[in-house]
């Protein structure tokens, strides 16, 4: 309990006047003689005893009602301790796939432990996990048990390590606390690919001390297989990658399995880098997929890997005639650069176009002749299309077909931002925990309302208006975005969230048809129904069945099968390749450099402490009971003294 | 044959204050009765006093040996019978007084005052004082363990000497049976006496609920005095402290005040269910505290003594 105004506290003192009084009242000792005791006697002696006791009654009222008094008025609350002594510790647990190598994980909970039982009641702790999203699995808060239970509690993920995000967020969040004393405890090994990307050149918030466990040793024996392909139609087997680590040449034993079966066996050489090797194996007729695994190392997480037994489907994406540049184009190629996901742009065929292919539709052209009997052909089959809206008639008397009515909006001086980004959304899975910054800075200065009820809004023009939607139902799919992909219009083309969303765009779009086959653990995957059920077939830890819609995120690898209405599609999700090295960020030094040298002012700080406990007490108002209490103390000791023969 | 009463005096009129200090003060139990006997009769209308001046009581037969002068020769004349005059000084009372001197009697509040045995005494010797002057015969019986005292009743000048002197005498015992002494006082009254008990009754009303009614069934008239010292009566003092029983010396740590309330009801209780006994026998009950003159007790006196002659 700590007290806004600790100096009336002092005036339980007076405490000393009743006391002292009581102790000096005037006790007569004589003895008394008397005719006769017959009319005393034992009630007399009752009498007497609870009058005694009534009288210590009296005094220990009027010394309660005196210090609920005072009690009062120093205005006590709970909770914050003197902030000056108080201290903060956020426990930021790095629980990527990483920490599943020999030892780390105890080592990474043992220390984590340890910095909180330094901790003394009244303090403050929190704990944020960094994987799959930087979580408050514990907000800041005195309970330290809860965050002790939280931490034993806590295991090891598949997904790979991201540090930027929670450092920030974990520093922000000390800022705020009004402790003394604040520690960021950061429980991670340090991976070099966790940091990579971080500027740490940005300090923490002033007075935030930054504790770290150090660089966590080097496995003795680290290899991981990061890619499975289907050989060759001229091969039969597999065309496995496998990542060799530590030591330089070593020899593994792998295995192939479908199912609990084992297909093949060999001792493979292993140099450091990149190994391919085909494996000879005659894939059974009834397997989904398969499982290539080495024997366990120091990491064994990254030791099997899946592959799906899908057909491999068209990348090609088809697009009609550009007016301009044609932007499009250029971002689908860039993604072939991505391993296994490129996309290949092509030209709209004269006859009807193949529905497995997604269509980017931006000219006017597109919506007249024969060009529209081919769209409205290649829609009723189930293809999915992208309609970049530019106002003309025939593309709006389309659009309205669909229930979707296109108006132009007034053109003004300043450039629209658009808002309300639907994070959620496939579309914009490659931001997905990432910052929407760049999608909010793109500049529009021309574009379209969309209104319609099949529309569901992904993204909207600053009025609120719909700018860019999807319209989806049976399996069909197309998106519609209420501008022109042109220079005149935006600048988007010209930003870097122009690839990573047409990529996924795209990728949603032929998600009825991807035949992608190396997911990977954290990815956001689009499911070829809007709603179904995910279960895994085969993964390091059985995992229920889960009701999925648009899409899905598996934190676990490996072989999966979503079934929706019409369609069943097996996915083989695999661990994040970089994850597999742990390799530790070499240089120490700038990890203790984080620290703000920037004193936190003192004079500043002590109003908001005042102010934080100002707030606290008003919540509270423990002094209203207190003053009550004291006060029906007070009324009850003056109806009981004038019972008393004092 | 009818007997011929005397109508009884009336209620004495309003007295004036007695200083009981001033008497208190007086040497001797002889002077301070005689000084309330004259204060008490001081002022009244009629005095009951018969002296020389005798008026005729009644007539009853002659018996030989009657003097032949108290003969009423007129009635003779009108019904040849022997009548003789009777007159009412020859209605000659029997009062006997009994002194309670236990343990509780020896007790006063009031420095300096009179303690419940003296003011008893002087009660009692006045009572005397006043049958003398009426010419009454008085004695005494003195209540202790067992009748202590016994004075037969006499009227003359010199008896009255004898029972002032002795009954000034007498201190105040640890044990004392005021019943006891009763019953025993009981079986050497002569029949038709008047009982006058000057005590504070600290006794088992039960036990004395059973004399008293021997008494009356014997014929006494009974008075009884109950002597309380105000603090008794009013219980009104700040005493926190040991309390000591005057008979018994038992002991009691009390706190006064805490007590009062209690100590009131079952006292005042007390004192109804005392002067019930002594209604039931036909008694006079009054209650004389120590700090006020005894003239209720000779109006009581001379009350009942109109009532018995």
């Amino acid at each position: 309990m700590n007290w806004l105004f600790p100096g009336f506290l002092a005036g339980v003192a007076i405490i000393g006047l009743p006391v002292l009084l009581h102790l000096l009242r005037r006790k007569p000792r004589e003895v008394v003689r008397f005719p006769s005791l017959r009319f005393l006697g034992e009630s007399a002696l009752r009498d007497t005893q609870r009058n005694r006791l009534l009288r210590w009654l009296t005094l220990l009222l009027r010394c309660l009602a005196i210090a609920l008094l005072c009690a009062a008025f120093a205005r006590p609350f709970w909770g914050a301790s003197p902030a000056g002594n108080r201290r903060a510790l956020v426990i930021a647990l790095d629980n990527s796939m990483s920490q599943q190598a020999h030892g780390r994980w105890d080592d990474t909970q043992r220390w984590a432990l340890s910095q909180l039982n330094e901790l003394q009641p009244g303090d403050e702790a929190a704990l944020l996990v960094m994987e799959p999203e930087p979580e408050w699995i514990v907000p800041l808060s005195d309970d330290l048990g809860r965050v002790r239970t939280a931490l034993a509690a806590a295991k090891p993920g598949y997904d790979k390590t991201r540090y930027a995000q929670p450092l920030r967020l974990a520093g922000d969040a000390l800022a705020k606390t009004a402790a003394g004393t604040k520690i960021l405890a950061w429980a991670a090994d340090e991976q070099r690919a966790g940091w990579r990307g971080t500027d740490l050149a940005q300090k923490l918030p002033p007075g935030v001390s930054f504790r770290f466990i150090g660089a966590s040793p080097a496995p003795q024996r680290q290899a991981a297989v990061i890619s499975l392909k289907k050989a060759s139609p001229e091969k039969a087997g597999l065309e496995v990658t496998i990542r060799q680590f530590q030591p330089a040449a070593d020899k593994r034993e792998l295995t192939v399995f479908a199912g609990e079966n084992i297909i093949a066996k060999e001792t493979v050489s292993l140099i450091a880098g990149d190994n391919k090797l085909n494996i000879a194996c005659v894939w059974p007729a009834d397997a989904v997929g398969l499982r290539v695994a080495l024997d366990p190392d120091d990491l064994p997480a990254d030791d099997s890997a899946w592959i799906a037994a899908t057909t491999v489907a068209t990348n090609i994406v088809l697009l009609d005639a550009p007016l301009e540049t044609d932007y499009l184009a250029h971002a689908l190629r860039s993604t072939q650069k991505l391993t296994g996901t490129g996309f290949e742009p092509a030209p709209l065929p004269d006859h009807a176009w193949p529905v497995d292919s997604p269509v980017i539709l931006r000219s006017p052209t597109s919506f007249t002749g024969s060009m529209l009997e081919r769209l409205n052909q290649f829609c009723d089959a189930g293809g999915a299309a992208f309609v970049f809206v530019d106002g003309s008639a025939a593309q709006t008397d389309w659009l309205e077909q669909r229930g979707v009515r296109v108006t132009e909006r007034q053109p003004e001086n300043d450039a629209w931002h658009l808002r309300d980004w639907d994070p959620e959304h496939p579309v914009l899975a490659a931001f997905a925990g990432q910052s929407l910054l760049p999608l909010l800075e793109v500049e529009f200065h021309r574009g379209f309302n969309l209104a319609g009820d099949t529309l569901a809004p992904i993204a909207n023009w600053p009025d609120g208006r719909i700018a860019l939607a999807e319209i989806e139902s049976s399996g069909k799919r197309l998106l519609i975005a209420g501008f022109p992909p042109e220079r005149a219009v935006t600048d988007w083309m010209t930003r870097p969230s122009f690839v990573p969303f047409v990529h996924c765009a795209v990728r949603w779009l032929g998600s009825l048809q991807d035949a992608r086959e190396d997911w990977r653990v954290g990815d956001n995957i689009p499911l070829p129904d809007n709603e179904g059920v995910w279960r895994a077939l085969d993964s390091p830890v059985p995992q229920k069945e889960l009701a999925v819609n648009d899409s899905v995120r598996p934190a676990m690898p490996g072989l999966y099968q979503f079934t929706g209405h019409n369609v069943k599609k097996v996915f083989a999700v695999n661990t994040p390749v970089e994850e597999s090295d742990l390799t530790p960020w070499p240089n120490p030094d700038q990890l203790t450099a984080l620290e703000s040298s920037e004193v936190p002012a003192a004079i500043s700080r002590i109003p908001s402490f005042r102010a934080e406990w100002v707030a606290i007490e008003n919540q509270q108002r423990l002094w209203w009971w207190l003053l009550a209490g004291g006060g029906c103390v007070l009324l009850a000791e003056i109806l009981l003294a004038n019972r008393v023969k004092l | 044959m009818s007997r011929v009463r005397s109508t009884p005096p009336k209620a004495p009129p309003v007295m004036p204050p007695l200083d009981l200090q001033l008497l208190a003060d007086l040497p001797s139990l002889a002077l301070r009765s005689r000084c309330l006997v004259d204060g008490f009769l001081s002022g009244r209308h009629r005095s009951p006093q018969k002296g020389s001046s005798v008026e005729f009581a009644e007539y009853r037969d002659y018996q030989p040996g009657d003097d032949l002068r108290r003969v009423d020769w007129r009635l003779f004349g009108r019904s040849d019978r022997l009548y003789v005059k009777q007159y009412q000084d020859e209605a000659q009372l029997r009062v006997f007084t009994v002194l309670d001197v236990s343990a509780s009697m020896d007790y006063t509040s009031r420095p300096g005052a009179m303690n419940k045995l003296e003011f008893a005494r002087l009660a009692l010797a006045s009572i005397a004082t006043l049958a003398q002057r009426q010419g009454d015969a008085f004695g005494f019986g003195v209540a202790g363990a067992e009748l202590v005292d016994f004075l037969r009743a006499r009227s003359s000048a010199a008896h009255w000497q004898t029972f002032i002197g002795r009954l000034e005498n007498f201190l105040p015992q640890r044990q004392t049976a005021l019943a006891r002494s009763l019953e025993a006082l009981a079986e050497i009254l002569p029949p038709r006496s008047m009982v006058v008990i000057a005590s504070d009754f600290y006794e088992e009303l039960t036990t004395l609920e059973a004399v008293l009614s021997r008494l009356h069934y014997d014929g006494h008239d009974l008075i009884g005095l109950q002597v309380v010292d105000p603090l008794e009566a009013d219980f009104d003092r700040d005493h926190a402290g040991v309390w000591v029983d005057a008979e018994n010396g038992a002991r009691l740590q009390l706190d006064a005040p805490a007590v009062r309330q209690g100590y009131l009801e079952r006292f005042n209780r007390f004192c109804r269910e005392l002067e019930e006994n002594f209604r039931a026998v036909s008694g006079d009950y009054i209650q004389l505290r120590t700090d006020q003159p005894p003239v209720a007790a000779l109006a009581s006196y001379l009350a009942k003594r109109g009532q018995s002659l």
